[in-house]
């Protein structure tokens, strides 16, 4: 038994390169196998850890109008539930960009912490660590709801990655462009609003089970239905609640306003009180003046007439001296002068007189002269005295004229002032009651306006609609469901690679065997004429097999499990975020798969065994009989046949022996080639993608994000945009929208273009389904990924939903070329009408001038506070680029596991080809033919088969490749179908490559083979 | 000196460390056209001898010399060269191919050659003019060993190398097999060489070289070689 053992390594001594080539075969097949199989259980259990390690939760509530204490409290009566959290998050702009701002929880939805600490002061946060720094000072511009937040600035002290975040994706914000760019976990105490704007909930035992399985979704169903009843209770609830909290609003708005009003109109009565009085008072003042004014008119003419009575008088005295001078002939003036002459001519006749005695004659003459110049005198003094009497009285008169003048004036200024002060007390009234009416006026209006108020109150709270509360699973997650929609589709092909492989490694493995047990005939004839058993002689190749197979198996298991599930699972990191990959070898499996290989080993080996085995040990003793030739049905093609060189003839002839090998060698070259043009047109698939979507389709080289929407482009931006050399530019309208296929919620944009006079500077359209594109007047353009997802054709209707989870419903007109994203794309007037309002630009797309700074202008427009982000679409190219990179390991791990097929076929059709006809081969050599000829006479049938081979393996590539893209395709992007001409060149080069380079190395083999001991043994 | 010459040939195999001589000091010459038969028991070098006059393998001493050429000195490509052009094989077991008809063997190995013989008329010559068109499998040993001779009478061949020719035949098929060698011998002047166990068979050779021990113990001249028929098996 012993010896049998020896045997057996004394066979893998002498042939270890068969040895090794079983071994590397087994390996091969079991490794890709198992590690195309392991790869979704362990992005499954990575995953799973993950989820568990930070507690997402099982649920989301929110609701239209927030939660409460009280939703919080029905919450956790519920049976099925383990814990509740109420959380905040509300939707930001930092930086132009869209950042959704969460609460920091302890018990749930933990992020998992990369670098930094937790936030100790209300104005540190943990950020993206995709995105931000440690350190980075983070300030908010805009807050979706305004007064939520209360510190606006943040210090980055943390950098994480979340579970509630896995897809680079993020979803939709409600702010900016639409697009959630990125998250921030703040203290949850910065949050400060009168609800909560979501509640985590978990499910009991939820953990335990592993997530997207049947357990857990069996697991969390309970608590679903539980809360599926409890949600039109709260809705209803909170209603009320709402409704009661409105109408006393209402009421106390009511009651104030009321109270106000009536201070208000007192306020007026008093006013028109107090009008009143002044206006009684002034009419008295205007009374009184003209009374004063009519006195005055009565005194002016009393004293005016008196005056005049006084001046007659006087003239009649005056008049009565003049008349008197007159008479005495005498004027005014001569009066004094008449006096003192009468005074002179008084002193010299009395003079006389004394001088004449009395008898004088004279005397009496003198004397009678005396007196009548005495007389005279008497008369002028009277005169005199008339005169200054006359003289007073004139002054006195005058005097009395001024005075009176005076006086008149002095009270007609009196009178006159009395009424300018009342001229303009009047005014003042006036004012006021002008005033007064203003202030009556609106108290109507306000009256009026307050029952206007209270009806719409009123309406309103008629109008108040039920909040509503969307209960959101993980599968709401755009990352947790895709990441698993993908990871499922590396299962899908999962299951047709192995079973390729498997097929291709069990026929190698059996070809080999076979040859090996064949070749060593002799030796089983001489042990079974030894009397040793079937059994004992079986065992021998068992445990040949039973070497290969563990030793092999292992090397594959151990090289698939950790290789092929790491190289797929790093392709997922372009378009989601991970944790590092856990890699666990299950013993099960793998011990099931050795045992699996074992029994096929064994039963190849036994099976072969048996054939020989089967026959009397004589007859095993005596060599094989070569299998015989015969003519190939080419020959009966006798046009053809005779047309045919020698070379050719003993080719087909050769080809047509082994028929076996022929299928292996075809079956062989074909999988590999099928499998090299897919990974090759996998190549082509995806690469060119970036190009014709930001290069022909999206070919516009920048989106200006603005802050504000607008109807029209502003002078100074007019003016922006020209100094900045951008001469093409068009105002659009962008807003993210979802709508659902296939259980899934997609993102959507809607693109709402403002002229169609330079599209094709901007957007290429081609359409899909028909031969030239025109734009649709009426009706939206979509993408032909979103058509394929919802099933949709021309005419029929597709529904969207905003932000706010509105629902609008909008004809399909067209459905265009599209590779990234989803996008659907209308006029002013389409938007119009169907969303009842007019467009409100927010973006402009613009084409830059050759060799723009992009960071130059991007600063500068952001700083001139226009815009609040650019985004260029070169950027958007290198995003796509870094996937395509992802997936290119992918396109390698399939090109070089198709190239070793290709080897390993090839290398082992052809040494089991030449160690079968070895004979044929020396009998060559001892004719003469020179070791090319030996080895192109070999050779030709296997380059013949291969390129058959090559030729379907193409044609299956094709089918292949289309079929892993309809797999692989993700839910927005679209993978090209049509494969390179160069890939199908490169297939065919690499495959006769390989083709070559094994007869190179057999070639050798060939050389070596002597032909004296070949042709020795007895045939 | 003769068409073909063997000056103290030896011919060493080295496995291992042990050294084993096959063959060694063997000198003989073979005139053109003789019929010439190697004698020995197994194990005396008569395949050792042949394959090097058959340019399979090298001496490793001595001169070889056929029509004037040292053989010894050929490089491996000379050596194909000489078996394409000069020798012609006959195997105890035919080792015709299985999968070609009489004719497409002889026409696999005519076509390689400089001026060969029209392999039909060979074939005829052979006695195979019905058989032309079968497989081996279909043909008994003795019409599978023809083939194989018209393979290498065929080629034209300077000399005809024939080792056990009838080692796999009963005597009646053998007796034909020989015949044949004879024939094409004398008719043809081919230079022909049988390698023997069997005794008897020398009785039809211009010359017999006994062989015992890698060493020769006889050259003999027939100088009246019997017909085969006259051979008593």
């Amino acid at each position: 038994m012993f010896l049998l053992y020896k045997l057996s390594f004394a066979k893998i001594r002498k042939n270890i390169g068969r040895f090794l080539s079983v071994l590397f075969i087994v390996a091969l097949g079991a490794g890709f196998f198992a590690g195309l199989r392991e790869t979704t259980s362990d992005i499954e259990t990575t995953l799973d850890h993950y989820y568990d390690e930070h507690h997402l939760m099982d649920f989301k509530i929110v609701s239209t109008m927030g939660l409460t204490e009280d939703d919080v409290r029905s919450l956790k009566e519920l049976e099925n539930i383990e814990l509740v959290v109420p959380s905040y998050s509300v939707d930001t702009l930092i930086d132009g960009e869209a950042v959704r701002v969460h609460a920091i929880e302890e018990t749930i939805n933990q992020v998992d912490l990369i670098e930094g600490t937790f936030p100790t002061a209300e104005n540190e946060c943990i950020a993206d660590a995709t995105k931000y720094e440690i350190g980075d000072t983070l300030t908010i511009t805009k807050v979706a709801t305004d007064g939520v937040l209360t510190t606006l600035t943040y210090q980055v002290v943390g950098l994480a990655n979340s579970p509630l975040y896995i897809g680079r994706q993020m979803g939709i914000a409600s702010i900016g462009t639409g697009e959630l760019e990125s998250f921030l976990f703040v203290p949850k105490e910065n949050f400060s609003s009168p609800y909560y704007t979501e509640i985590y909930v978990t499910a009991q035992s939820s953990t335990e089970q592993v997530s997207y399985g049947k357990e857990y979704e069996e697991a969390i169903g309970l608590l679903q239905s539980e809360l599926e009843t409890l949600k039109p209770i709260r809705e209803t609830k909170r209603y009320e609640e709402i409704l009661e909290k409105a109408t006393i609003e209402i009421k106390k708005i009511e009651e104030e306003a009321n109270t106000k009003i009536k201070a208000s109109e007192k306020e007026l009565t008093n006013a028109k009180q107090r009008l009143e009085a002044g206006q009684s008072k002034l009419t008295q003042a205007k009374k009184d003046i003209e009374q004063k004014e009519a006195v005055l008119n009565n005194e002016e003419q009393k004293g005016l007439s008196e005056m005049n009575h006084a001046q007659i008088t006087w003239q009649e005295n005056y008049n009565l001296f003049q008349t008197t001078l007159k008479s005495l002939n005498l004027s005014e003036s001569e009066l004094p002068s008449r006096l003192e002459n009468l005074k002179k001519e008084i002193v010299e006749v009395e003079t006389l007189l004394q001088n004449t005695s009395k008898e004088d004659p004279n005397y009496p003459t003198y004397q009678t002269l005396l007196e009548n110049l005495n007389l005279q005198k008497t008369n002028i003094e009277s005169l005199i005295r008339t005169k200054e009497s006359l003289d007073a009285s004139k002054i006195a008169l005058d005097q009395q004229k001024i005075e009176l003048d005076q006086k008149i004036a002095n009270a007609k200024q009196e009178i006159e002032n009395a009424k300018v002060e009342i001229a303009s007390s009047e005014e003042e009234w006036n004012t006021s009651y002008q005033e007064y009416l203003n202030g009556s006026r609106i108290l109507e209006e306000q009256k009026t306006e307050l029952a206007d108020k209270i009806v719409q109150s009123k309406q309103a709270l008629n109008e108040i609609e039920k909040p509503e509360w969307y209960l959101l699973n993980r599968t709401n997650n755009n990352g947790y469901t895709s990441i698993w929609e993908d990871a499922t589709k590396v299962d899908a092909i999962s299951k047709i690679f192995p079973i390729f492989f498997i097929i291709v490694v069990a026929l190698m493995c059996f070809n080999t065997m076979n040859r090996m047990i064949e070749e060593e005939r002799g030796e089983i004839g001489i042990l079974t004429s030894l009397g040793y058993s079937h059994f004992k002689i079986m065992n021998g190749y068992l445990c040949y097999v039973f070497l290969a197979t563990i030793i092999g198996v292992t090397l594959g298991l151990l090289i698939g499990y950790t290789l092929i599930p790491n190289i797929i699972y790093n392709i997922y990191h372009a378009n989601y975020i991970l944790p590092k990959l856990m890699i666990t070898i299950k013993p099960i499996p793998f011990l099931l798969i050795i045992l699996i290989t074992l029994i096929l080993m064994s039963l190849i080996a036994v099976i072969s065994c048996l054939k020989e085995l089967k026959n009397a040990p004589a007859i095993i003793l005596r060599p094989k009989a070569p299998k015989a030739g015969k003519k190939v049905f080419l020959e009966r093609i006798s046009f053809f046949w005779k047309r045919l060189s020698f070379t050719g003839k003993v080719t087909a002839r050769n080809m047509f022996r082994y028929k076996k090998r022929i299928i292996m060698t075809v079956l062989g070259v074909v999988g590999s080639t099928a499998l090299l043009l897919t990974g090759f047109g996998l190549r082509d698939s995806i690469s060119d993608l970036a190009a014709l979507q930001y290069g022909k389709i999206n070919h516009y080289d920048a989106l200006f994000i603005f802050q504000n929407h607008f109807t029209d482009i502003h002078e100074d931006w007019k003016n922006k945009l020209a100094s900045d050399n951008i001469d093409e530019y068009m105002p659009i309208y962008q807003e993210s929208f979802t709508f659902e296929a296939k259980d899934l919620s997609h993102d959507v944009y809607l693109v709402v273009l403002s002229d169609f006079s330079n599209i094709d500077s901007f957007i290429n359209f081609s359409s899909r389904v028909s031969d030239e594109f025109v734009f649709p007047d009426d009706g939206v353009v979509i993408t032909e990924k979103m058509a394929e997802l919802l099933n949709v054709q021309i005419g029929d209707l597709i529904k969207v939903r905003n932000s706010n989870k509105e629902l609008v419903l909008l004809p399909v007109a067209e459905i265009v070329e599209n590779y990234a994203l989803h996008y659907i794309y209308m006029n002013e007037a389409t938007y119009k009408k169907y969303f009842e309002q007019e467009v409100q630009y927010n973006m402009i797309m613009a084409n830059l001038q050759n060799g723009t700074d992009h960071n130059e202008l991007a600063k500068e427009w952001v700083e001139s506070g226009f815009v609040s982000t650019i985004n260029f679409t070169e950027d958007n190219i290198s995003v796509f680029d870094s996937m395509v990179k992802g997936l290119n390991k992918i396109v390698f791990l399939i090109i070089g596991a198709s190239c070793m097929l290709a080897f390993i076929v090839l290398y082992n059709l052809t040494t089991i080809n030449i160690a079968e006809r070895i004979r044929e081969i020396s009998t060559l050599k001892v004719l003469g033919f020179y070791d090319k000829e030996v080895s192109s006479y070999v050779y030709r049938e296997t380059l013949f088969l291969t390129i058959i081979g090559i030729i379907i393996g193409l044609v299956a590539g094709i089918f292949l490749h289309r079929y892993v893209i309809y797999v692989a395709e993700t839910d927005n992007i679209v993978f090209l179908h049509s494969i390179k001409w160069a890939s199908y060149i490169y297939s065919f080069i690499v495959i006769i490559c390989f083709t070559v380079i094994v007869q190179i190395l057999t070639h050798y083999r060939l050389k070596k083979i002597d032909m004296i001991e070949s042709l020795k043994s007895v045939e | 000196m003769g068409y073909i010459e063997l000056k103290n040939v030896k011919k060493e195999y080295i496995m291992g460390e042990i050294k084993i001589t096959a063959a060694h000091n063997i000198s003989f010459t073979i005139e053109k056209g003789e019929l010439v038969v190697i004698l020995g028991p197994s194990g005396a070098g008569k395949t050792t001898v042949l394959n090097l006059l058959g340019g399979m393998d090298h001496a490793s001493s001595g001169k070889i010399i056929v029509d004037g050429e040292d053989i010894t000195s050929f490089k491996r490509k000379e050596l194909i060269g000489y078996r394409r052009n000069s020798i012609g094989f006959v195997f105890q077991f035919y080792n015709l191919v299985q999968n070609l008809t009489a004719l497409e063997n002889v026409e696999l190995a005519v076509q390689i050659c400089k001026n060969p013989l029209d392999p039909k008329t060979v074939l005829e010559q052979v006695g195979l003019k019905n058989r032309m068109n079968n497989f081996p499998a279909q043909l008994s040993g003795g019409e599978q060993q023809r083939v194989a001779i018209a393979r290498a009478i065929a080629k034209n061949p300077k000399l005809l190398l024939c080792d056990e020719p009838t080692g796999a035949l009963d005597s009646k098929t053998g007796i034909k097999i020989l015949e044949l060698l004879q024939k094409s011998s004398k008719e043809m002047g081919m230079t022909t060489i049988i390698i023997t166990h069997n005794a008897m068979i020398a009785e039809i050779a211009d010359k017999v070289i006994r062989l015992k021990n890698g060493t020769i113990e006889e050259v003999k001249v027939n100088q009246k070689p019997k017909k085969v028929k006259e051979l008593d098996w």
